[in-house]
């Protein structure tokens, strides 16, 4: 009962196939089972190719899977209305892209307010972006533009967002993958501390290995399969 | 890389599609110019030709040369002058590098004095008279009587009172005669002529037989450039003879010709007419053959006066097409810097990879050549379309069918079209010297900096309003010397369309900016309550102005050029047609043949006094009109003249009605005068001496209202005759204008310049004069209900006869085929319809373009759980306020331009001074128009973003960013 209690999210037998044209489906992913415990940073890592990022996809409500179920919390996601999983990662979720993802008409203090509005957050908002902002170090830049930051620096923006509105999970796929190795393992670091501080389910996807011992759980991909 | 090019233009097919309907609608408009200028100007030359021939009846493009000296006994005359002719000839066509289509050659021996031999009793004495031959004589005539000059021996012979013609054996030399002649000499045939100085070898005077009267053989034939009608000195002879004569003849002898050029003005163009025109303008100057050779001609009066009207053809034809060009440059650059903006990257790639920006500029220089070739190929013959089909714009927006187009593609037509190309070339390769600059560096740390136009920073609408409005109010203090200038035959001040295109173009965006302000008002109002989608769409709209400024512009120029080229439109043709009517005063008015009567009466034992009276004629017309016509009235209209107390005569016209027919007869503006003009009716028909006067007698009679006035036949026509006396009438009422009172008429002072001069008008009750002065001869006036036919089918009856019959109708139609109302038709319809299609893909293209370079955006908002709803609300609240909000700005500004300049503008078409004011019309029907495209645009562009939006695959998208 304590192990289901700790499992954010589940999934049994995921697959995940493309049609490619000529009737020929292309199958991305064969099956997954796996476990993504609560408040941990788990990691998934592989090749380009193995279907880490298409998994990250639909264990954050993005895509459906073809066949299989996906649970968070009793719930299953996989095939449940788009409204209802609009709410679920408007609420719940929070993401951090491999191409720093801001809103290039917003500042940096404003991206992070943006989320607040859209998750209907209830606390003070103003007090909770700068708190985020100071989180990531970026308290003294909050009224710049995007594209007036360096990439790391916007990448901590992302990441001060998608913590803002305190979701259960935050999904990053290939957070470091865009940042110079030091920048990359401040992320990495500032993940770390968010689940430690915060509480925070983190699931990310790296090929980096330098950065593998830094997760509390990695699962490696080959194939569309997990094989560790 | 041709094949990188093609690789290049087929991957953005769409963006380089509306790229190319530019360029081919530019190359298009710019060949269609110079053809429709040809048109143009060939139909206001055609219209001028026939116009002379109607009020001359004469063949218009005629060059006469003439000579007149004197020849050595011994020499041959005939050759002498036959060889000066044709050498005039030669340098004729020469100069001219075109062959007359017929040349008609009179050769004459000088005046001599003449006696006819028998019956000398019968003549009118002794005379002047010349022998003549005629060029190609005997193909042009046919024998009224008689026989030809060569033909005596079939004539039988015999005495006149046998009643057959008789000749005198004796006489070697034979002649012909027009009956012209015949009649104004008492001649006959078979009469001879003794010339008395002209004494023949055998020591004789030189004798001549009439053998026959003459007459053209075909009516309307253009040989006859004087008709023979005018031959009342001369006696035609066979050239043979002539020379035979010549040869026979002793001592000097003084000969003269006239050598009629007859040029075929039905197939002259602008070419040939600038030749004609230069060719005569010397003539002018410095004599044919440098004065030897006398010179006459119509045409270079009518040359110049074609002239004048191909100078204002022209120049109405570039004011109204230069914003047209502009507007469609600017729209080749929109495109363009769209597409290179999305190429953006690439060209920063290759730039970082060591290619040169000469290489990059090249590349593109050779793929907007290629489109521009392409644009050429498809948009000359376009033109050709274009201009055969505003050819036959009859007013704006409506086609007639006119079948004798003659349109055609000259050298100038590929220069322009070709030209245009060039400049198309030009505004595509213009943004890339921008951009090529930029290396993937600048281009990365560009990103996301302030966002604001050029013109919002400067000022720039601030100031072009003020310069524009300075403009206006310059023109408005020349506003006299403007309509004297065009009256005089100049055209409109090109910069007074500039300055409205100015106009136009800084108030729309000095509202944009206004409201802009508001957006960002209510933005800040809302703040804190904005949903997260409202939020963000109103920073997309407030950080992104630069590049939504361009589009707003671009819809708010295309707007309000749209109205305020349809509101000139509207407002000329139906201005035009109020003037026919209220000229007229009502659709129809006739005057039949009065005939004048005279009556005796004793005064005095031996004195008689004469007086006369007119009778309407017994056709019963009037009655026969009035059943057929909705209604009728007699109108009684005349000059006369006009004294008040001061002791003042002026001259003034006269309009004797019967009011309350009159105003169910005549038509008149509503709101032209104070008050409803029927009330001015009534007020006339309080008492019967009233009188109405036209307000410009008030202040230069010094009148008022009870004041009387005098009117009787004016100085000019007064004759014993008359059947009108002096009348005093009681002024009841002024009144500013009057249906059939135009209040002004033209003239010219002895400086040759045209003005204008009011002209007074008395209205007055016909019963009245009636009663005083007797039936005076009246005009019916009908308002026909569309039933015109009838009264032309009752009116062409036999024993109708009119002194005149005039037409609204007609009228409007002269009115509306002069040159620059047509082209002023044409080209604001084709202007109207190329706005409106650069508007809707100019529009399309901007959106969707800018959903596709955001939607990594709109991926990112879905990620975050917006939902698509929330995204397309996002997309109509920018629609709202970017693009609803320009539309707004375009019509504001279109109304405001129309209300400011456009009477001004009219100027140009309507000179002179009228008492009916010019008024601003604008068609619902044109709006309505323009609200369904734009609505169509809206509508189209938010269904296809929507359905963009909506197969977007949130996961693939943002796949897509990160690649």
């Amino acid at each position: 009962m304590e192990d289901f209690l700790n499992v954010m999210i589940e999934t049994r037998g995921v697959v995940r196939s493309f049609p490619v044209g000529d009737g020929e489906e292309l199958v991305v992913l064969k099956g997954i089972d796996m476990m993504i415990p609560a408040g941990k940073l788990t990691i998934l890592k592989g090749r380009s190719g193995s279907g880490k990022t298409t998994l990250l996809n639909i264990l954050s409500a993005l895509d459906n899977p073809t066949s299989g179920l996906v649970y968070m919390e009793e719930r299953e996601i996989g095939q449940m209305p788009e409204k209802e999983k609009e709410w679920i990662r408007r609420k719940e979720m929070g993401y951090v892209f491999q191409a720093v993802a801001l809103i290039p008409v917003m500042k940096a203090y404003e991206n992070v307010e943006f989320e607040l509005r859209l998750s209907g957050y209830e606390g003070n908002m103003e007090e909770r972006a700068k708190e985020c902002l100071e989180l990531v170090g970026l308290k003294d830049r909050m009224n710049h533009m995007p594209g007036e930051l360096s990439g790391g620096e916007q990448q901590r923006v992302a990441i001060a967002r998608a913590i803002a509105h305190k979701p259960k999970v935050i999904f990053a796929d290939e957070p470091t993958g865009a940042l110079d190795t030091n920048t990359g393992l401040g992320v990495i670091h500032l993940f770390k501390n968010l689940v430690e501080k915060e509480g925070v389910t983190i699931v990310m996807t790296t090929h980096d290995t330098n950065l593998m011992e830094l997760g509390d759980v990695v699962y490696e991909m080959e194939d569309g399969q997990v094989i560790g | 890389m041709l094949t990188f090019i093609k690789q290049k233009l087929l991957y953005k097919k769409w963006l380089n599609i509306c790229l190319l309907i530019g360029i081919i609608i530019l190359t298009a408009v710019a060949a269609c110019l110079p053809m429709y200028q040809n048109l143009a100007e060939n139909q206001a030359f055609q219209n001028l030709m026939k116009e002379y021939i109607n009020e001359e009846e004469r063949y218009p493009s005629v060059i006469t040369l003439s000579n007149a000296f004197a020849v050595e006994e011994g020499k041959n005359a005939y050759k002498a002058a036959t060889e000066q002719m044709n050498k005039c000839d030669e340098i004729l066509d020469d100069d001219l590098h075109i062959k007359p289509k017929e040349r008609i050659k009179l050769f004459t021996i000088r005046e001599q004095k003449v006696n006819p031999l028998q019956n000398a009793g019968n003549s009118m004495g002794a005379n002047n008279y010349r022998l003549s031959v005629l060029s190609d004589f005997q193909n042009h005539i046919k024998l009224a009587a008689g026989c030809m000059f060569d033909d005596t021996a079939s004539v039988k012979k015999g005495t006149p009172e046998e009643g057959v013609i008789s000749f005198d054996q004796d006489t070697k030399y034979t002649c012909v005669v027009s009956a012209a002649l015949l009649e104004e000499s008492g001649f006959y045939i078979g009469q001879t002529l003794e010339f008395e100085n002209m004494i023949c070898q055998d020591n004789a005077p030189l004798r001549v037989t009439i053998t026959g009267v003459f007459e053209e053989k075909e009516s309307e034939d253009t040989y006859w450039v004087n008709p023979p009608l005018a031959y009342t000195r001369h006696l035609f002879v066979s050239e043979a003879m002539m020379s035979e004569i010549l040869d026979d003849v002793s001592g000097e002898r003084e000969i003269a010709y006239k050598n009629h050029n007859l040029y075929d003005y039905e197939n002259m163009y602008a070419k040939e007419l600038q030749r004609f025109y230069r060719t005569l303008k010397h003539y002018t100057s410095s004599g044919f053959e440098n004065g030897a050779i006398e010179w006459e001609t119509d045409f270079f009066d009518l040359l110049d006066a074609y002239m004048e009207n191909a100078r204002k053809i022209k120049a109405t034809l570039w004011i109204l097409e230069l914003p047209m060009l502009v507007l469609i440059l600017v729209f080749i650059y929109m495109i363009s810097s769209q597409i290179l903006e999305l190429e953006g990257n690439e060209i920063a790639v290759l730039k970082s990879r060591g290619v040169s920006i000469k290489q990059i500029v090249w590349l593109y220089f050779v793929q907007s050549s290629l489109l521009a070739g392409i644009g050429v190929l498809i948009g000359l013959p376009m033109g050709y379309g274009l201009c055969r089909l505003f050819g036959q714009s009859d007013a704006f927006l409506e086609f007639v069918n006119r079948a004798d187009l003659t349109v055609k593609i000259t050298a100038s037509t590929m220069v322009y079209c070709i030209a245009a190309a060039v400049f198309a070339v030009a505004f595509m390769t213009l943004p890339l010297l921008h951009i090529a600059r930029e290396d993937i560096v600048s281009k990365k740390s560009k990103r996301g900096k302030s966002d604001v136009s050029l013109w919002e920073r400067y000022y720039i609408d601030v100031i072009l309003l003020a310069v524009s409005g300075y403009a206006y109010y310059s023109f408005q203090k020349q506003r006299g010397e403007i309509a004297s200038k065009v009256l005089n035959g100049d055209g409109l001040d090109p910069f007074l369309f500039l300055g409205a295109t100015l106009f136009m173009l800084s108030l729309g965006m000095l509202v944009l900016r206004v409201f802009r302000l508001l957006v960002k008002l209510i933005y800040i109002i809302g703040k804190k309550k904005w949903s997260p989608a409202m939020y963000a769409s109103f920073l997309q709209i407030l950080r992104t102005k630069g590049k939504q400024g361009f589009i707003s512009l671009f819809l708010i120029v295309t707007l309000s050029m749209g109205i305020f080229y349809s509101n000139i439109a509207r407002t000329i043709n139906q201005n035009e047609e109020d003037r026919a009517l209220y000229n007229l005063g009502t659709d129809i008015v006739l005057k039949e043949e009065w005939i004048k009567m005279a009556a005796t009466r004793s005064i005095a034992k031996d004195k008689q006094e004469v007086s006369f009276y007119y009778v309407e004629p017994s056709t019963n017309l009037f009655s026969e009109v009035r059943e057929v016509s909705e209604s009728a009235t007699k109108v009684l209209q005349r000059n006369v003249g006009m004294k008040g107390a001061k002791d003042l005569t002026k001259n003034g016209r006269l309009m004797a009605i019967h009011t309350k027919e009159f105003g169910s007869v005549a038509w008149m503006r509503d709101g032209t005068l104070d008050k409803h003009w029927y009330h001015y009716l009534n007020d006339l028909a309080d008492a019967s001496q009233n009188v109405l006067v036209s307000s410009n007698a008030k202040t230069d009679f010094g009148l008022k209202i009870g004041d009387s006035i005098k009117y009787f036949p004016s100085l000019e026509e007064k004759n014993t005759r008359d059947t009108l006396g002096t009348v005093t009438g009681t002024i009841c009422g002024f009144v500013d204008a009057w249906p059939g009172f135009s209040g002004y008429q033209t003239v010219t002072d002895e400086k040759g310049v045209r003005k204008q001069e009011p002209v007074y008008l008395i209205v007055a009750n016909y019963g009245f004069i009636e009663s005083t002065n007797g039936t005076q001869p009246c005009e019916i006036w009908a308002k026909t209900g569309g039933k015109n036919q009838d009264i032309f089918d009752i009116t062409s009856r036999d024993e109708i006869h009119l002194e005149y019959s005039n037409n609204a109708n007609t009228e409007l139609i002269l009115a509306k085929q002069t040159s620059i109302i047509q082209i002023t038709n044409g080209m604001l319809t084709m202007s109207f319809l190329v706005v409106l299609v650069l508007c809707m893909i100019g529009f399309l293209i901007y959106w969707i373009i800018s959903i596709r370079q955001r939607e990594l955006l709109f991926g990112i908002y879905r990620a975050m759980g917006m939902s698509m709803r929330e995204i397309i609300g996002m997309l109509v609240n920018e629609q709202v306020f970017c693009s609803l909000l320009a539309i707004i700005c375009g019509v504001i500004s279109g109304i405001v331009t129309s209300r400011v300049f456009i009477s001004l503008i009219v100027i140009a078409y309507a000179p002179e001074s009228h008492c009916l004011p010019y008024i601003l019309y604008s068609s619902p029907k044109d709006m309505v128009r323009m609200g369904i495209v734009v609505t169509f645009i809206l509508g189209s562009c938010i269904f296809i973003l929507a359905k963009m939006l909506s197969k977007m695959k949130v996961a693939q998208v943002i796949k897509l960013g990160e690649d």
